[in-house]
C-alpha cells in the first residue's frame, strides 16, 4: 500500500503496557494505537499474541527506537527482520523510527543521539532508508528528534537537513511537533519558521507529547500534558499536510487518568477538525464523526 | 574528517563518563592514549559541554529506570546506595538495549559487590528471586513450552498400571531456589514500598515457572516435595519417585507407607500441571 492508498487514522495514542486495561475499556475513543516495535523484538512469545489481538480491536502503526538510521556503517539486516515480523503480527499500517542513532560501532546508546547535519549523513541515512525499504515491506517514516547538543560537522541548519533526507530518501515524515517545540527553545529559533522551512507536504504522521526542562534544556520525557505552544504549532501547520494520516499522543511517565488524555485527544481533534481538510473523503474519514 | 569513528567516540563518550572526562578535561596527548584521532578530539571539544553532560544524565537516568524496573524490590532494599552502585555499575558496563538484560547485568554486578554482611541481610536473596525470574522470563525458547505434549496428569497416575511405563522429564521453564527467608511471605510486603523491620532467617525452597502466557507461578516446596523434585530425573518411572523421593529424605521405611506415596503421585500430578515436569509413557 502506498503512502497516498492509506487510510486516514485519526488520533491515537501510543500504547503502554501500564494502561492497557484503561485502553481497551475506552477503545470506542482511540482511533488507532502506536506499538513500540521494540517492546515486541527478542520478547516473550505471549507479546507476538497481544500484538495480534490488538491488531484485532484497533488500526495499528509500530514505531522503533533501535534501528539508528543514522549510523554511517549502516543498518543491521536482522534487526530489520524481526521489524518485518512485528509488523507482520500487529498488521501495521505503516512503520517508523528516529532521524538519529541509538549504536555505533556496537555500542548501545539506549538514548535517541543526534547525528551530523551535513551531506555526507544525508548520504547514509539514505543508504539505510534504502535496506529497510528492501526489508520491512510498508511505508516507513522518520520521527525528528529533540537534539540537545549539535553533532559537527553541521554544514546545514535542521531544516535544511530535515528537507534533504525527505527530498532525497524513499521516507516519509514523522513530524513531532513537542521536539520542534523543544529545539527552537533549546536552540533559539522560531518554531513557525522552523516549520514554514521543511517539507510539510511529506508528513504522514504528528507526534504531540509534553517534558521536562533540566538546567535550562526542555527534554522529550513524556512525562507532562502537552504543552500550549504545541497546540499552536499544529493549529499553525495543520493545513499545509495533505497526507496526514494520524496523530499519536505519546505518554511514558506520570501517566494520568484516562480523561485527561481523552481530553488532549478531543483537543487534537478539534483542531484537526477546524484546520486539516482530507484531501479526500474516504470511508475511513466518513467514520470519524469529529472530521 | 569527523565521520565514522566520530560517531564511535560520540557513543562512547556519552556513555562512559571517565573517558569523557579524559578526553575533555585532559591535555590533547591523552588522545592517542584513548584511540581518538586528534581532529576527532577537537570535533568532541567543540560539543557544548553543559549540553552533553545533561545528555549524558538523561542516559543514566534512563538506565537507572530500566534496573528499578526490572529489579524493583531489589532497588527498593538498596535505598539511598542505589545511586552510588548503579553509578558505578555503569562505570564498567555500556547501556544494553533491552531491560532485562540490563537488570541482569546489574544483577551480577551487584552479586558481586556486596558484601559478606549485605543490608538487608535477606537482600541477596531478593535478588537471587528477581534476576532468576528475569532470566526465566526473557530466556524463553519458542513458547515457554506451551507447544510440549503434556499428558493430563490426573488421567496417568488415575491407577497404578502404567506407573512403571510413565516417565516423568522436567520441562524448561522453571527453576528451584533456595532461598534463607520466606520468601512468599516476603514479596508482597515489599510491594507495599517498605521493607517490614524484621525478616526471621527460614530456609525456603521456591519452585518459580513461568506459564505460556509469560506470567510467573510460585510454589514453595516443603522438603518431601524438594526430594520428589529432584528424584525427577527424566530415567525414572513414576513408580520408583516415592522410593527414591524417602532415599533422598534418608527414610527408606517411607517408600512402603500407602499414604506418602499417595502424596507423593498427587505431588507429581502438581508439578505436572504447572508445566514444571512432563509425564510421558515410555
Amino acid at each position: 500500500m502506498t503512502v497516498d492508498e492509506l487510510p486516514f487514522l485519526g488520533v491515537g495514542l501510543a500504547y503502554r503496557f501500564e494502561i492497557r486495561e484503561e485502553i481497551l475499556a475506552n477503545s470506542d475513543r482511540f482511533d488507532f494505537l502506536e506499538l513500540i516495535t521494540d517492546h515486541y523484538i527478542d520478547m516473550p512469545p505471549h507479546r507476538q499474541e497481544e500484538a495480534r489481538e490488538l491488531a484485532g480491536l484497533f488500526p495499528l502503526v509500530i514505531h522503533g527506537v533501535d534501528l539508528s538510521i543514522g549510523t554511517h556503517r549502516g543498518v543491521q539486516r536482522e534487526y530489520l527482520a524481526k521489524v518485518r515480523q512485528v509488523r507482520e503480527w500487529s498488521s501495521a499500517l505503516w512503520a517508523s523510527d528516529h532521524l538519529c542513532m541509538t549504536q555505533a560501532h556496537g555500542r548501545n546508546i539506549s538514548q535517541l543521539t543526534p547525528i551530523s547535519f551535513d551531506p555526507r549523513t544525508v548520504e547514509a541515512v539514505r543508504r539505510n532508508v534504502e535496506t529497510v525499504r528492501e526489508v520491512v515491506d510498508c511505508p516507513f517514516l522518520l520521527e525528528n528528534i529533540s537534539y540537545y547538543f549539535q553533532v559537527p560537522p553541521c554544514s546545514m541548519t535542521e531544516a535544511e537537513f530535515l528537507r534533504e533526507v525527505f527530498t532525497r530518501c524513499d521516507c516519509w515524515l514523522l513530524l513531532d511537533l513537542t521536539n520542534v517545540y523543544n529545539n527552537a527553545r533549546n536552540n533559539g529559533y522560531d518554531a513557525f519558521d522552523f516549520l514554514d522551512h521543511i517539507p510539510l507536504d511529506r508528513v504522514v504522521q504528528l507526534h504531540l507529547a509534553g517534558g521536562e526542562e533540566e538546567g535550562g534544556i526542555l527534554l522529550d520525557t513524556h512525562s507532562r500534558p502537552i504543552h500550549p505552544e504545541v497546540f499552536e504549532l499544529l493549529r499553525y501547520s495543520a493545513g499545509r499536510m495533505p497526507r496526514l494520516k494520524g496523530a499519536i499522543i505519546e505518554r511514558d511517565q506520570a501517566i494520568p487518568p484516562t480523561p485527561e488524555l481523552l481530553d488532549e485527544m478531543d483537543r487534537i481533534r478539534e483542531i484537526l477538525a477546524a484546520e486539516w481538510a482530507p484531501p479526500h473523503r474516504s470511508a475511513t474519514t466518513s467514520q470519524l464523526s469529529w472530521l | 574528517m569527523p565521520g565514522d569513528a566520530f560517531q564511535d567516540l560520540i557513543a562512547r563518550a556519552v556513555t562512559d563518563a571517565e573517558l569523557r572526562r579524559q578526553a575533555l578535561d585532559g591535555p590533547p596527548p591523552v588522545w592517542e592514549d584513548l584511540g581518538i584521532d586528534p581532529l576527532d578530539g577537537e570535533s568532541l571539544r567543540s560539543i557544548d559541554r553543559h549540553r552533553l553532560e545533561i545528555f549524558s544524565r538523561a542516559i543514566l537516568s534512563n538506565r537507572f529506570g530500566r534496573i528499578a524496573e526490572s529489579l524493583p524490590r531489589t532497588t527498593l532494599l538498596l535505598g539511598g546506595r542505589a545511586p552510588e552502585l548503579f553509578e558505578e555499575f555503569c562505570r564498567s558496563h555500556p547501556p544494553e538495549n533491552k531491560i532485562h538484560r540490563e537488570g541482569l547485568a546489574f544483577a551480577t554486578f551487584l552479586n558481586r559487590s556486596l558484601d559478606d554482611r549485605p543490608e538487608p541481610w535477606y537482600l541477596p536473596d531478593v535478588l537471587a528471586y528477581e534476576a532468576h525470574l528475569l532470566d526465566l522470563r526473557f530466556h524463553f525458547d519458542g513458547d515457554y513450552g506451551a507447544g510440549e505434549a503434556v499428558a493430563d496428569p490426573q488421567e496417568l497416575l488415575a491407577d497404578d498400571g502404567p506407573l512403571d511405563r510413565l516417565v516423568p522429564r522436567k520441562l524448561r521453564h522453571h527453576r528451584l531456589l533456595e532461598l534463607g527467608c520466606d520468601i512468599e511471605a516476603l514479596l508482597p510486603i515489599l510491594d507495599q514500598g517498605v521493607p517490614p523491620a524484621v525478616v526471621e532467617p527460614e530456609t525456603c525452597f521456591l519452585l518459580a515457572h513461568i506459564e505460556p502466557r509469560g506470567t510467573c507461578g510460585r510454589l514453595v516446596l516443603s522438603s518431601p516435595l524438594v526430594g520428589l523434585y529432584l528424584a525427577v530425573d527424566g530415567e525414572a518411572a513414576a513408580a520408583a519417585l516415592p522410593g527414591n523421593t524417602a532415599a533422598w529424605l534418608g527414610a527408606p521405611e517411607l517408600a512402603n507407607e500407602a499414604e506418602f506415596r499417595t502424596s507423593c503421585l498427587a505431588a507429581l500430578g502438581e508439578l505436572a500441571s504447572r508445566r514444571v515436569v512432563a509425564l510421558e509413557r515410555g
